[in-house]
């Protein structure tokens, strides 16, 4: 695989499969880039309507 | 009409803040997701550590803010400071929504369940609805100064709590892991995974700060909006 791993030299083992459990991390940064996009634009059109108010 | 223009500033300044943390953000995710290694226990959901510390961090440091500004407002009982309660209480509201979903997206997969009631999760949860009481208070209350007055109690006891849900990991034997970063001693992490997360952390606050001068700048357009109304309509009256 080839993947680097924290605190060790290249080559080494995983004692995981690097591909487990990805969904969790995706949800996760899916999740956190829609609230906060999301939050963005919400605040984005009430500036727009204060501002033509 | 000065303070219009000058909370408009206040605003514009905020959403230019916004975008520029968005696209930090977009970078973050690239460094995380593609430079940054796989640790080697947990695997792929230990990178959910770059989006849950930092907002964990946003939330607790909005969260101590509003206390601050609260306890500031009794004393000085300027309004500027109830809206600046109001603006970050609801920021940290929404970085607190983003920890308490990543949280156990990440706990599932590491400790087989998706939550667990011990000290650090449980206080962190009497947290967020102690300020989702706080926003619930605000709207019930009609009186400004009185909604001001009972709010700023309520956030001071908010900012009382923020300590506690940080030290709970080491006054109680919780799942959750100590901190690594924010501790006495050096951090214990590889300056790969460091890099990232301190990136990340410039990022969500860079965010947190757009987030409540944007907020805030539009409660003071709002407040403003309000007194001008006030005003023609009792001018009409008259």
């Amino acid at each position: 695989m080839g993947k680097r791993r924290a605190g060790s030299g290249k080559g080494g083992t995983m004692d995981v499969d690097p591909g487990a459990n990805a969904g969790y991390m995706i949800a996760a940064y899916i999740v956190t880039a829609v609230i906060l996009v999301g939050y963005a634009l919400v605040l984005w059109r009430r500036y727009n309507r204060a501002k033509r108010e | 009409m000065p303070d219009r223009v000058a909370a408009r500033r206040i605003a514009s300044r905020g959403l230019v803040l916004i975008a520029l943390g968005l696209v930090t953000l977009a970078g973050i995710y690239l460094l995380a997701l593609r430079f940054t290694p796989v640790e080697r226990f947990q695997g792929l959901p230990q990178k959910i550590f770059y989006i849950h510390v930092p907002a964990a961090w946003c939330a607790l440091l909005a969260f101590s803010l509003v206390g601050i500004a609260s306890g500031l407002y009794l004393w000085l009982r300027d309004p500027r400071l109830d809206r600046f309660a109001e603006s970050t209480a609801s920021v940290g509201l929404m970085f607190s929504i983003i920890m308490l979903t990543t949280g156990p997206l990440w706990g599932k997969p590491v400790w087989g369940t998706w939550w667990e009631w011990d000290a650090r999760l449980t206080f962190t949860l009497i947290l967020f609805f102690l300020f989702l009481g706080y926003r619930a208070l605000r709207g019930a209350l009609v009186d400004p100064e009185e909604r001001a007055r009972f709010s700023a109690v309520v956030g001071i006891l908010g900012l009382v709590l923020v300590p506690f849900v940080h030290l709970t990991v080491y006054l109680f034997r919780t799942v959750h892991p100590q901190p690594i970063v924010l501790k006495p001693s050096e951090p214990s992490l590889p300056w790969d995974m460091l890099r990232t997360l301190l990136a990340s952390l410039s990022a969500f606050t860079v965010l947190l700060i757009g987030f409540v001068m944007t907020r805030y700048g539009l409660a003071r357009m709002e407040d403003g909006e309000a007194e001008s109304g006030k005003r023609e309509g009792g001018d009409d009256g008259r």
